[in-house]
């Protein structure tokens, strides 16, 4: 079952209403079924209230994550994979008594990768009791959810690129288990050393992650590596004909063009890119490439030599113990391979769930004292990597990839792609400073 | 602040070579939504059905084309086979859900084609995947063509020219055949057609089959330019429901022209200023019904 124990349980008590209701309809006289029916109807209205008693509460017994995810929409496929990562979390915190003998609960609602139905989907949750909230995809959606969870009070973990979240409309309850823009932007100054070349031509979707990644890029990384970044072209979110972008980009003569893009949007404009014949020319690499994108994207691209798919906020190889221990147990619960957003999901809720553990409670305030600064747990990453104190965003490190040598097919259609060329040991060397991240909380 | 790019990409300062370039992108990406907006045309032109499940007719096209291409190695053969099995679900489409209601409520049909795309788009996913998968460009289609100022993809060439056969052919078929007579007398008087000893249900048939042949044909010339992916569909729909709108509800003409002049539009919208350049086409769509109501070659009154 793809959707984990929380699916589980939810199909569980449907089939036993089914049942009661069944053996009402079909003989009241039976006593005993009607009794099994009454005492299955009272049971579960019992159990709406405790619910709702425990929902907002906070000090109470039981701890319920709302989790909202992209469950359809482009990055539904991404949703998928992450619902996993905050289940096997929840699975782990019971099995290790993270959050103390609290029961943990969850339920997800559907973003569609959309701000404004993120906020929705998030006031759900939050109408339905949950204490804390913890999952996202798009930096707009953060940004969006953010905003509701500091009005109303509940800690929220997400991800998330855009300088924004943890930068200029940073909040207090907001931690960012993500990279940054900043943080991503290893690729560009790998290429430009380790093959060469001066001019940049980027191509970016026109949303807050991109944005936020075209200008440091443009303004501090590539000319930092001695780059010139000679055009930038915003395409906008969805576009499905690359044709104009892809041959303004080749018109530009840059030694490399450099996609800021993600999802099925990356695919088809890489896929075109190399249908103009750009790889002849330029060095074509994007920023980060998802695992799902790369089957997209296909073999031969892939492993082209004048490909490089970029930066991962982390890859399920990665030799860390903890992040082995993390991949083999994702591996078997679901029979696929986790993303990297969902290492960051994984650790970003059971750190929050210890942090809950130790303050004894749901409050804001409280488990805000206790987050930052707090070293991630586990150790997906391997670096020490903590929420920082100033921003909130973790100090964790981005890995620059390329496709595995001999790469086959069926390495693709197991996640099986990537070898990491390089990642920082000291993550907080490639973050913005405090000061420089302009953010301000009370 | 503005990016380089928007204003180095003026028109004015764009080089001959990058000109023509982007004239052939229109043109492509025209021909393409010609191809979507000619089956949905036909089935509302001669049947009155709004076809809300004509993109997942194309997206069964796109994977038909993908397997067999996968298993014979030939895009040419996926060329074949993709439109006649589209053509075959299309006609059990047709024979099985919609015939028992053409003379109900027209929200019936919406209401049914809706439902259609639904379950059609679930079916492919657990066939084929939720994920989408790499389409490859045939070989020998997969290189560039060198025209003295500028060089193209030799695979878009190739889509404009059999896109173009394509829109001929059913064109002359429809307008210059017996056969063709009988389905558009068909439309215009069913039960004269009918009197006359004509099997009007049969005619009904051919031309959904028809229609959905052709969503079948563009789905497999689509595969190697977008990929295949489940929400392909639902992606390409919409701007095709535009060019059938612009060109005229029901106006095979129209659709052609109309889906010529929006690929040129959002291509150049994007050479002056890319952000724009996906939303341009609903502005276009509300100047024109603003202008002429009817679009561009719609009848006074469609029945």
């Amino acid at each position: 079952m793809p959707d984990g124990n929380n699916h589980g349980t939810n199909n569980g008590s449907a089939d036993s209403t089914r049942k009661g209701t069944t053996s009402l309809r079909e003989g009241v006289t039976d006593r005993r079924s009607l009794l099994q029916a009454a005492s299955v109807v009272g049971g579960l209205s019992l159990a709406g209230c405790i619910n709702n008693l425990g929902g907002g509460g906070g000090g109470g017994n039981s701890i319920k994550i709302g989790s909202p995810l992209p469950r359809s929409g482009p990055f539904a496929s991404y949703g998928r994979n992450f619902v996993n990562a905050i289940n096997l979390a929840v699975t782990h915190a019971r099995e290790e008594g993270d959050a103390g003998d609290r029961e943990i609960e969850v339920e997800f609602a559907d973003t569609e990768g959309d701000p404004d139905r993120g906020r929705q989907a998030a006031q759900e949750l939050i109408n339905n009791g949950a204490d804390v909230l913890s999952g996202n995809y798009s930096s707009a959606v953060a940004l969006s959810i953010g905003e509701l969870a500091q009005r109303r009070g509940l800690i929220y973990q997400c991800v998330g690129g855009s300088n924004a979240i943890t930068g200029s409309d940073c909040r207090p309850y907001v931690f960012n288990t993500g990279n940054s823009a900043v943080q991503q932007s290893v690729t560009m100054p790998y290429l430009l050393n380790e093959r060469g070349g001066e001019s940049v031509f980027i191509l970016y979707s026109d949303y807050a992650w991109a944005q936020s990644y075209m200008q440091w890029n443009r303004d501090n990384t590539v000319p930092n590596n001695g780059g010139e970044v000679v055009g930038t072209q915003a395409v906008p979110l969805g576009t499905n004909d690359w044709s104009q972008p892809v041959t303004n980009a080749r018109e530009s003569g840059a030694d490399h063009i450099h996609f800021a893009v993600t999802g099925t949007d990356l695919v088809r404009g890489v896929n075109q890119a190399f249908e103009f014949g750009l790889q002849e020319e330029s060095i074509v690499s994007a920023a980060a490439a998802t695992l799902s994108d790369v089957k997209a994207i296909g073999i031969d691209i892939m492993s082209n030599e004048n490909f490089y798919p970029g930066g991962t906020s982390w890859y399920w190889e990665h030799s860390a113990p903890a992040a082995q221990e993390f991949s083999a147990a994702y591996r078997d619960e679901y029979d696929t391979v986790p993303l990297n957003f969902s290492a960051s999901h994984y650790a970003g809720t059971r750190t929050l769930l210890r942090a809950i553990g130790e303050v004894g409670s749901t409050d804001p305030d409280d488990l805000r004292s206790e987050l930052e600064g707090k070293e991630l747990y586990p150790q997906l990453w391997g670096v020490g990597e903590k929420y920082r104190e100033c921003d909130h965003r973790t100090s964790i490190a981005t890995m620059i990839v390329q496709a595995k040598q001999g790469l086959s097919q069926q390495n693709i259609d197991n996640g099986d792609v990537y070898t990491i060329l390089d990642y920082p040991e000291d993550p907080e060397s490639v973050m913005r400073t405090c000061e420089e991240t302009g953010c301000q909380m009370d | 602040m503005i990016p380089l790019s928007m204003v180095g990409g003026l028109p004015l300062q764009i080089s001959t070579g990058n000109l023509l370039t982007q004239l052939l992108n229109g043109i492509a990406l025209g021909m393409i939504l010609v191809l979507i907006a000619f089956g949905l045309s036909i089935i509302f032109g001669l049947m009155g059905v709004v076809n809300f499940a004509h993109g997942e007719f194309l997206l069964v096209g796109t994977y038909m084309a993908l397997t067999v291409f996968t298993m014979t190695g030939s895009f040419l053969a996926a060329l074949v086979v993709a439109p006649i099995v589209v053509a075959v679900l299309g006609a059990a489409v047709e024979r099985f859900t919609l015939r028992p209601i053409y003379d109900r409520d027209i929200l019936l049909q919406l209401l049914l084609t809706f439902g259609l795309a639904e379950i059609i788009r679930e079916l492919v996913m657990v066939i084929w995947g939720r994920t989408g998968t790499a389409f490859p460009t045939p070989s020998w289609a997969a290189r560039t063509l060198d025209f003295g100022l500028f060089t193209y993809p030799m695979y878009r060439i190739f889509v404009i020219i059999v896109g173009a056969v394509i829109v001929a052919a059913v064109y002359i078929f429809l307008t210059r055949t017996d056969t063709g007579l009988i389905i558009r007398g068909a439309t215009a008087d069913r039960e004269m057609v009918n009197a006359l000893g004509i099997d009007v249900e049969k005619t009904f048939l051919l031309v959904f089959a028809i229609g959905s042949a052709i969503a079948g044909i563009a789905g497999a010339l689509i595969g190697p330019l977008r990929s295949a992916y489940p929400t392909l569909g639902v992606d390409l729909i919409i701007p095709a429901f535009v060019v059938v709108v612009i060109g005229g509800l029901g106006s095979l003409r129209g659709s052609i022209l109309a889906g010529l002049l929006i690929g040129e539009l959002m291509v150049m919208t994007g050479v002056v200023y890319s952000p724009m350049s996906n939303v341009i086409i609903f502005v276009f769509m509300a100047l024109v019904l603003l202008v002429r109501p009817r679009g561009l070659f719609g009848r006074e009154v469609v029945e």
